[in-house]
């Protein structure tokens, strides 16, 4: 489980790495230290080895070379004449003593002792013969350089080397230790820089995980914006943002469809209702009847538009992309809505001509009827219904003109969005249901068309729908 | 008891007149919300039914123009259901508040509790002396005994013993019993009076000559 985190997983590679080094950097350090000591201390050995050799050899006069090779006598040897052996002279002897802790030993060829200093160990071995004339050998405790002389004679310096390693052995613990006080900040630094670099990415799960949960109104604190975490930060908000305005669209939009079907579902409720309390005359059991009907239609009236709109806004691909001629859709409108302009008395201009544009015959029919029926409900009485077809540059264009009394100044830009009223009211005389104007925008937008509106002066509204006109010679 | 509905739905304003008028109320109807504010302004009604959604004038715009004069209690009738409309209806002046698609049964009760928490009656019993009134069931019993009355003589019975004690002037009996479609003559007024203190007693209404009727608390 630790392994999954990757704060852990930073951690281990961390304290990996910081121990494979810290393990090769104390181990060469001890390697170097001791190869030091050892060096320093032959060195020595062998500076006092040499003042043995040439006490031993001034001691013995020139020429004469006997096995036993010792006349003790003779005026400034730095050795006296000793009876039993070789002895130094006593400035020399100090070099050897328990305070320096170097102790020599000189033997005959044959193993004899000659000399020793008094703090020589009882038994010493010999050295064998080397192939060499100086050797230098370590033994328990100690270490001894020796030389053979010519005439045979053994010359050995050693020394105790207890205290070195003990010395040693101190320095190999100091190392040790500081190699653990070092891993151990290395591991506390490393836990706490992961832990601050990556702070951001808890705090950014725990917020997103918070905001998928429900509350899609918050945010994800972005403290520094130049980082990578930053950055991730703003890219999740954004993505939020887009989320929760997509929800709220919906939300509103479901919000207003149920609104527009509770009231005539309030109508038929009530007058259901009250038409059952008691017994009543036949005109009123008509008269209820007929409201519960108008309502039921109303219902359907939306329920289409509502699927509508649905279908319109999933299914921008099946939509035709075709030449049509804008002329033929307009008078197939007209004929449609005949009846009605004749019942509010309004007469329908249409100024022939042909032109033709690229898009969908059935959902451009759609729109104009859209647009031809709210100009008719939205007339004054007897006014005149005017619709335009037009070139312009790129496109098609149709332009559908009323002479009601337009729209405020501020709703001019809201009238195609979905369950937009002007006066904030079932348009209960007009008896739309407040998404004509949004479907025939959304069917120009999957048709890569546009709408738009405008009041005309002095009165009147006019509502231009352009699709892509037919390239020259297409 | 009079009542005045503010409804742009014509079916719904007209199911909702009968409902009331079934129940002995006098109705008046308005279609929009500046005439729903006059009426409002120029009658006292015993409660409003005032819906949200509303041409030229919002429920809302009706609301707060009628609580800079009157008291009058209104019930808010709306299709919008979140807390956050409720939270605005009652604190923008509304006395209750019912979402549509609404019940008829509860839109009846809640109004008459509204009258009667107006009256400052906390039970729908009213007690006047050895008569007792049941707003709900609309019966009067005296001493225990059922008594026959006619519609309109319940709504005056029962309008006078919300007010008792008080004095209730002829006119305000007119404003609150009959609705502007009602073209009643003045003297049915007594005609419905001498025959409740036929049914139930002489001494339950007195006449207080010039100024008008009153139930002795």
């Amino acid at each position: 489980m630790f392994l999954r985190s990757i704060q852990w997983r930073l951690q281990a590679w961390h304290g990996l790495t910081l121990i494979l080094v810290l393990a090769g950097f104390g181990f060469t350090v001890f390697r170097l230290h001791r190869e030091t000591e050892l060096q320093q201390m032959d060195r020595e050995l062998d500076q006092h080895l040499n003042v043995l050799v040439r006490a031993l050899r001034d001691h013995r006069p020139p020429g004469r070379s006997s096995p036993t090779g010792l006349d003790h006598s003779g005026p400034g040897s730095s050795a006296l004449p000793s009876s039993r052996g070789f002895r130094l002279l006593p400035e020399r002897e100090e070099l050897f003593s328990e305070e320096t802790g170097f102790y020599y030993i000189v033997w005959r060829r044959d193993g004899h002792t000659l000399g020793r200093s008094t703090n020589a160990p009882v038994s010493i071995p010999m050295p064998s013969v080397a192939p060499s004339d100086r050797g230098t050998r370590a033994r328990e405790l100690v270490r001894e350089s020796f030389h053979f002389t010519p005439p045979g004679e053994c010359l050995l310096v050693g020394r105790l080397t207890g205290a070195d390693q003990a010395r040693l052995r101190r320095f190999s613990m100091s190392l040790w230790g500081l190699g653990a006080g070092v891993l151990t900040l290395g591991l506390l630094g490393g836990w706490w820089i992961a832990r601050r670099a990556l702070r951001p990415i808890t705090d950014i799960t725990t917020t997103a995980a918070r905001i998928s949960g429900g509350n899609l109104s918050e945010r994800i604190e972005a403290k520094k914006t130049d980082d990578e975490l930053g950055h991730l930060a703003e890219v999740l908000n954004a993505t939020f943002a887009r989320l929760q305005a997509s929800f709220d669209r919906q939300r509103e939009f479901t919000a207003n469809a149920a609104h527009e079907l509770r009231t005539p579902i309030t109508v038929v409720m009530s007058q259901s209702e009250s038409a059952l309390a008691r017994e009543r005359s036949l005109p009123e059991y008509r008269e209820a009847l007929a409201a519960c009907l108008r309502a039921a239609k109303r219902m359907r009236q939306l329920t289409e538009a509502l699927l509508s709109l649905a279908r319109m806004d999933g299914s921008q691909t099946s939509l035709k992309r075709e030449q049509v001629d804008l002329c033929a859709v307009v008078r197939e409108s007209i004929g449609s809505l005949n009846s009605l302009a004749e019942q509010s008395q309004i007469r329908i201009e249409n100024e022939h001509g042909s032109l033709k544009g690229i898009g969908d015959p059935e959902t451009l029919r759609l729109v104009v009827t859209n647009l031809l029926t709210n100009a008719i409900q939205y007339n004054r009485e007897g006014g005149v219904v005017t619709v335009r077809i037009a070139s312009e540059s790129s496109w098609a264009v149709v332009s559908v003109m009323d002479e009601g009394p337009g729209v405020s100044a501020d709703s001019l830009g809201r009238i195609f969005e979905r369950f937009y009223r002007e006066d904030g009211s079932r348009s209960r005389h007009t008896g739309g249901v407040g998404l004509g104007l949004a479907i025939a925008k959304t069917c120009m937008a999957a048709m890569g068309g546009s709408i738009s509106a405008t009041n005309i002066e002095p009165h009147g509204l006019c509502v231009t729908v352009r699709i892509p006109g037919v390239p020259i010679g297409g | 008891m009079r009542v005045l509905v503010i409804e742009d739905e014509p079916d719904l304003a007209a199911s909702l007149g009968r409902s009331l008028r079934d129940e002995g109320y006098a109705v008046d109807t308005a279609f929009d919300g500046e005439d729903g504010l006059f009426r409002a302004e120029s009658i006292d009604y015993d409660a409003i039914l005032l819906d949200v959604m509303l041409p030229k004038l919002n429920g809302w715009q009706v609301l707060e123009r009628l609580r800079r004069s009157k008291k009058t209690p209104v019930l808010m009738l709306t299709a919008r259901d979140t807390s956050g409309d409720r939270v605005r209806g009652l604190d923008g002046g509304a006395d209750d508040y019912l979402v549509k698609p609404f019940d008829l049964a509860e839109l009846l009760a809640r109004l008459r509790a509204l009258i009667r928490r107006t009256s400052g009656c906390a039970s729908s019993l009213i007690e006047a002396g050895t008569v007792c009134i049941d707003t709900v069931a609309r019966t009067v019993t005296q001493a225990g005994q059922p008594v026959a009355l006619t519609p309109r003589e319940y709504c005056l019975l029962e309008f006078l013993a919300l007010h008792r004690g008080e004095v209730v002037t002829r006119t305000t009996l007119y404003e609150h019993l009959f609705d502007e479609d009602d073209s009643t003559l003045s003297n049915l007024l007594d005609v419905h009076v001498s025959n409740l203190r036929r049914k139930l007693g002489s001494d339950v209404i007195t006449t207080r000559r010039g100024h008008g009727y009153c139930v002795e608390g």
